[in-house]
């Protein structure tokens, strides 16, 4: 074998290497440092911190060493589904209890529902600076998550005479409801419908 | 017990974006406007779903996660990065992160880190290909 071919074929093999190196993530489990292989949610904190959302608690990550947060450090759950980073930069932990959470410095706020049900996390909307959790339609205040009973009580009593108002089976349709600004959307047949929370139409 | 509904329902300022195994649904609450973008139209073929759609808004990016793609558009809802994950690692959901790095959770695996210099030269090599 020639000095040239001896080359090439070194730096094929180098390339190989590398790109199967490229292809293949490095994996965090409960083998290396992690407290569960059963991860929900990844959020990244103002600092470049990274978090994760188990059910085994709350799981922070420097970049060479997990730390569990759970109940013994202040948590009210330990299955923790839901991360999110609102406009304030504060960490919000959330989990199927009446206790959702933000972390600042390591250390655990808790604030309770102010109706004292306990709620699962779903989507949350931050708008104009407010924290709301669709789940039953809480919005913080700074110190409890406040139900908006208005929202609710509409949302799950008045949805069907809306659609009825109008001829519509909102099965048929994709529909959902801006409980902020009191809106439905509904999609039928590829058409936007807007209605007022009386079921007046405000655009179609 | 699902974790999310499943057509799930995001609020950024005035869009509201709706997502569901088929699409991505987004609503401008003041001009009044729809865009629905179909997973199909985006070459992308998941199996049905109903508990894991996440949608984050992060450095004027939109990042969307569906079983096995994390999907980045920009403030226009345009499609600017698609990441696809191997089936076997069973992702339900990933972010990018302000370095580039992509982390993606699975339910049984742990998390599976894509540091930006491994994402850089399995795109480079694919564009090579």
């Amino acid at each position: 074998m020639s000095f040239k071919t001896t080359v090439i074929t070194i730096l094929i093999y180098f390339y190989a290497a590398c790109g199967a190196t490229a292809q293949e993530p490095t994996n965090y489990s409960a083998k290396n440092g992690l407290p569960t292989n059963h991860v929900y949610d990844v959020q990244e904190d103002k600092d470049g911190v990274m978090w994760f959302a188990t059910n085994r608690g709350l799981v922070k990550f420097d970049g060479k060493n997990f730390k569990a947060f759970t109940i013994k450090e202040g948590l009210p759950n330990n299955d923790v589904w839901e991360l999110y980073l609102d406009g304030k930069k504060r960490l919000w932990v959330f989990s199927k209890s009446r206790y959702q959470s933000y972390v600042l410095n390591d250390s655990i706020y808790n604030f309770a529902t102010s109706d004292g049900k306990t709620i699962s996390p779903a989507p949350i909307y931050e708008v104009d600076n407010a924290l709301w959790l669709r789940a039953g339609y809480y919005k913080f205040d700074g110190a409890e998550f406040k139900v908006q009973n208005d929202y609710a009580t509409f949302y799950h009593g008045g949805s069907q005479q809306v659609f009825q108002k109008h001829g519509l089976n909102a099965e048929a349709a994709a529909v959902s409801y801006d409980f902020i600004f009191n809106q439905y959307f509904l999609i039928k047949d590829g058409e936007l419908w807007f209605l007022n929370a009386d079921g007046t139409v405000l655009k179609k | 017990m699902s974790r999310r509904d499943s057509q799930s329902a995001y609020r950024f300022g005035n869009l509201f974006i709706l997502i569901n195994d088929k699409g991505i649904i987004v609503i401008n609450t003041i001009a009044h406007t729809l865009k629905h973008i179909a997973f199909k139209d985006l070459n992308i073929f998941i199996q049905p779903f109903d508990t894991n759609q996440k949608c984050v808004f992060v450095n004027n990016t939109y990042q969307i996660s569906v079983p096995n793609y994390l999907l980045i558009f920009n403030a226009g809802f345009e499609l600017i990065e698609k990441h696809p994950f191997p089936e076997a690692l069973e992702i339900h959901h990933a972010f990018k992160d302000s370095r580039g790095h992509i982390w993606a959770c699975s339910f049984k695996k742990g998390i599976f880190l894509y540091t930006a210099a491994q994402l850089r030269t399995l795109y480079y090599l694919k564009g090579k290909k």
